[in-house]
């Protein structure tokens, strides 16, 4: 259903038209010509990133750039939160688009595009704390050995998950970075458990549990420190 | 750090020129289905380098007398297992350790946790193996080692 939703969105970007040198105008001289059934900047806007990411395939450099836009904000927040606050987390980002360019080919159209540059940004972040800290936490995953129970995703209501947003955003750097990212990925970035599954490349039952002691550990340091939280 | 609209087109026009400066291109959708082919043939070689090994093994054993050691008692048992073909054993337990590593890079792969997935693989390339032996593949083998030809090389 959701694919062929896509396709839809797809196939209606393929049929609207515009003027190749309308859409060329913003980066002359680039790598890749546009097309010349390719989508004026405002059309694409509304194009789904999936969509923008099929004519991106195809050498439209504009569907690229508009994923550039979309994706830009969303990584550089992910980076500074993950890398807790490294200062090169604009150039490790410019680096991560760099790479979708050069691997947009490998993106499964019947896919989510978002799971997809979250996890070459997840690779890329995760080697730079490989330099710098040569953490074992990364070499050894002890937490997707067995399976775990997948707590429900539902039970958290609205009000709850913004007290534990506040939370992160002032206690993060006291969790190791893997809990650090899975609450990142889950109550900034939105993610669902499947999509943290698939970014982190764990079964869907760890994220859960992941998710479930980065909130414990979290709990644990603001009680620590003496700061009544209501969570 | 809030971007806005300017701020956000400069980061686009910034990386769009690092990677006509770099000349960076993108990869073909052939590369990604070349290495995809490799990574299949790597996987499914070294699952039938592992059956054969575990089948090796059996006969290893056969061979050897050692498996009527295991009817007599603890003292048998004991004998049984400082005779078994160790090495090959904790060989074949790494080629399943590697082929586990190649299937987490596919989505049925990491879904799975990996204590079941080594579990999994190990049980069904021995249960495998165990047939092929059953099948007296590796006494043909043998036999044929015996004429002066090896499966693969040939004659010799």
């Amino acid at each position: 259903m959701k694919t062929a939703r896509m396709r839809l969105a797809y196939d209606q970007a393929q049929t609207l038209q515009i003027n190749k040198s309308e859409a060329s105008s913003h980066h002359e001289g680039l790598l890749y010509e546009a097309p010349t059934n390719t989508l004026s900047l405002t059309d694409m806007d509304s194009e789904t990133d999936e969509a923008c990411a099929a004519l991106a395939q195809k050498g439209d450099r504009n569907a690229f750039g508009i994923l550039v836009e979309r994706y830009h904000q969303k990584l550089h927040r992910y980076g500074k939160r993950f890398l807790s606050e490294q200062e090169d987390v604009e150039d490790i980002v410019q680096d991560v688009f760099v790479s979708v360019y050069m691997n947009i080919q490998s993106f499964n159209l019947s896919r989510r595009f978002s799971p997809w540059i979250y996890r070459i940004a997840h690779n890329a972040f995760v080697d730079s704390l490989k330099k710098r800290s040569r953490s074992p936490f990364i070499a050894m995953d002890f937490d997707a050995l067995l399976s775990h129970d997948l707590g429900d995703e539902s039970v958290e209501n609205e009000r709850e998950k913004k007290e534990m947003r506040a939370m992160i955003d002032k206690g993060l750097d006291r969790l190791s970075p893997k809990y650090r990212e899975a609450l990142i990925l889950y109550y900034l970035e939105e993610l669902s458990y499947k999509e943290i599954s698939d970014i982190l490349r764990i079964p869907i039952g760890t994220a859960g549990a992941r998710i479930k002691r980065a909130k414990e550990d979290l709990r644990n340091a603001y009680k620590k420190m003496n700061i009544q939280h209501g969570i | 750090m809030e971007y806005n609209k300017p701020q956000e087109k400069n980061f686009k026009e910034q990386l769009l020129k690092k990677i006509e400066t770099d000349n960076r291109k993108a990869y073909s959708k052939a590369h990604f289905t070349l290495r995809m082919i490799l990574l299949i043939v790597l996987a499914v070689l070294i699952l039938l380098v592992s059956i054969c090994l575990f089948s090796y093994i059996c006969f290893n054993v056969r061979m050897g007398g050692h498996q009527s050691l295991l009817g007599f008692n603890p003292t048998g048992i004991s004998l049984f297992f400082q005779f078994f073909p160790w090495t090959l054993f904790i060989i074949d337990a790494i080629l399943v350790g590697v082929l586990v590593s190649l299937l987490r890079k596919f989505r049925f792969g990491y879904r799975v946790p990996v204590l079941y997935l080594l579990l999994i693989l190990f049980v069904a390339t021995s249960i495998t193996g165990y047939a092929v032996y059953r099948t007296g593949f590796d006494e043909m083998v043998l036999k044929q080692a015996n004429q002066n030809y090896l499966p693969l090389s040939g004659n010799y």
